[in-house]
């Protein structure tokens, strides 16, 4: 008879010497050692059970965690152009806006807006707008670094956030962003005879320093985009508080046409 | 004995257990009672008392999705019941229905029929 333990048991030390001492003292009782047998059969099996039940669970939390992050990015994606939708946008400058610290460069903020995109709407029908969306989304990711963030602020509005960046940065990037969207074409494939797609942009550009209130940032850059509309389109305005400001008071008294 | 359906919840599964229909027992949905012992006692009850009876065969579909940890351990001790069943002669089939397009869904069915020596069949729905 054997006195040795099953090898795909496992158990404390306490727990092992016991049934060891068990198993000895059991070997001339044949009684003894079948109700021995039979425990440690049991626990064998409830440990392989526990097992399974821990594999089990830690398959379908695997899969709640994936479930989970999937449906975050979805509330926080816009469908079309597979940039940050308004929602994780805001929550993105909120993230930087509390991560800025005092004495770091903070982050600029760029307000994009199509020139005229209503015409190409209007025109070619709402998913040749879709289309070109798309297209110009593609051009923003090719433009920024990757730690840079985009996103559909609006309709045919988009928002850049460049972190740890000045304001003279923001213009290079804001620069090539122009040039990036005036220069593209977006072939319209089934209509003959159509033209390409394209487009200028209008851009505001405001800078949040640790401290600074996001709202009234966001504002700033709503303004300097007001100003690069008004002052002609296909350009970049930075808000700078006086200037910007006489900027816009001349402007009420002669509005440009839009 | 009686015919136990319980209807789905959000947090339980749809339980139709009839006695007349031994070869068509279903269990489907979620599982994540707040007391799952406790919903799932009478399920455990109701088929021990069915193996007692000794029916010609017995077949269980199972098309579950989220379980929580105290329902996985449930379901556990449902098959090991009908396995035992299995050993004592009675025929038992289970079904894992699975979504054909859900891995995850296959690969649990495979984990659940692991060590159990009844026919336990994977079963691909479109």
């Amino acid at each position: 008879m054997s006195t040795k333990l099953p090898k795909d048991m496992r158990y404390t030390q306490a727990i092992e010497a016991r049934l060891q001492r068990l198993l000895e003292r059991s070997q001339h009782d044949e009684e003894l050692r079948e109700d021995l047998d039979w425990l440690i059969g049991k626990y064998v099996r409830l440990e392989r059970k526990l097992d399974k039940i821990s594999r089990i669970s830690d398959r379908l939390q695997g899969e709640v965690l994936e479930l989970n992050r999937q449906l975050r990015q979805a509330v926080t994606t816009d469908h079309l152009t597979g940039l940050l939708n308004r929602r994780g946008a805001v929550e993105r400058l909120e993230a930087e806006a509390s991560r800025a610290g005092r004495g770091d460069l903070g982050f600029c903020v760029l307000l994009l807006d199509l020139d005229h995109f209503k015409r190409i709407n209007d025109t070619y029908g709402h998913d040749a707008g879709d289309l070109f969306l798309e297209k110009i989304a593609e051009c923003l990711r090719t433009c920024l670094r990757q730690y840079d963030s985009s996103g559909r602020w609006g309709g045919e509005e988009f928002l850049v956030l460049l972190p740890g960046t000045n304001l003279q940065q923001a213009q290079l990037v804001a620069d090539k962003l122009l040039q990036a969207i005036r220069q593209l074409r977006v072939p319209l494939s089934q209509q003959k005879n159509a033209p390409d797609l394209h487009c200028t942009l209008s851009i505001g550009i405001a800078r949040f320093n640790a401290g600074d209130n996001l709202n009234q940032v966001l504002a700033c850059a709503d303004q300097a985009l007001y100003l690069a509309k008004n002052q002609g389109r296909d350009q970049a305005q930075t808000f700078c508080p006086q200037q910007t400001q006489q900027a816009l008071e001349a402007l009420r008294h002669h509005p440009c046409t839009s | 004995m009686q015919h136990l359906y319980i209807q789905a919840t959000e947090a339980t599964p749809l339980i139709d257990l009839n006695p007349n229909t031994p070869d068509a027992l279903r269990i489907e949905g979620e599982s994540y009672p707040e007391n799952t012992f406790e919903f799932y006692h009478p399920i455990l009850q109701w088929i021990s008392e069915l193996i007692y009876h000794r029916p010609a065969s017995i077949t269980l579909q199972l098309r579950l999705f989220y379980l929580n940890t105290g329902s996985i351990k449930c379901f556990m001790d449902i098959l090991e019941m009908l396995d035992e069943a299995h050993h004592q002669g009675v025929p038992v089939q289970v079904e894992w229905l699975y979504d054909e397009d859900n891995e995850r869904a296959l690969e649990l069915g495979e984990d659940f029929a692991e060590d159990l020596d009844l026919a336990f069949h994977l079963v691909a729905q479109a």
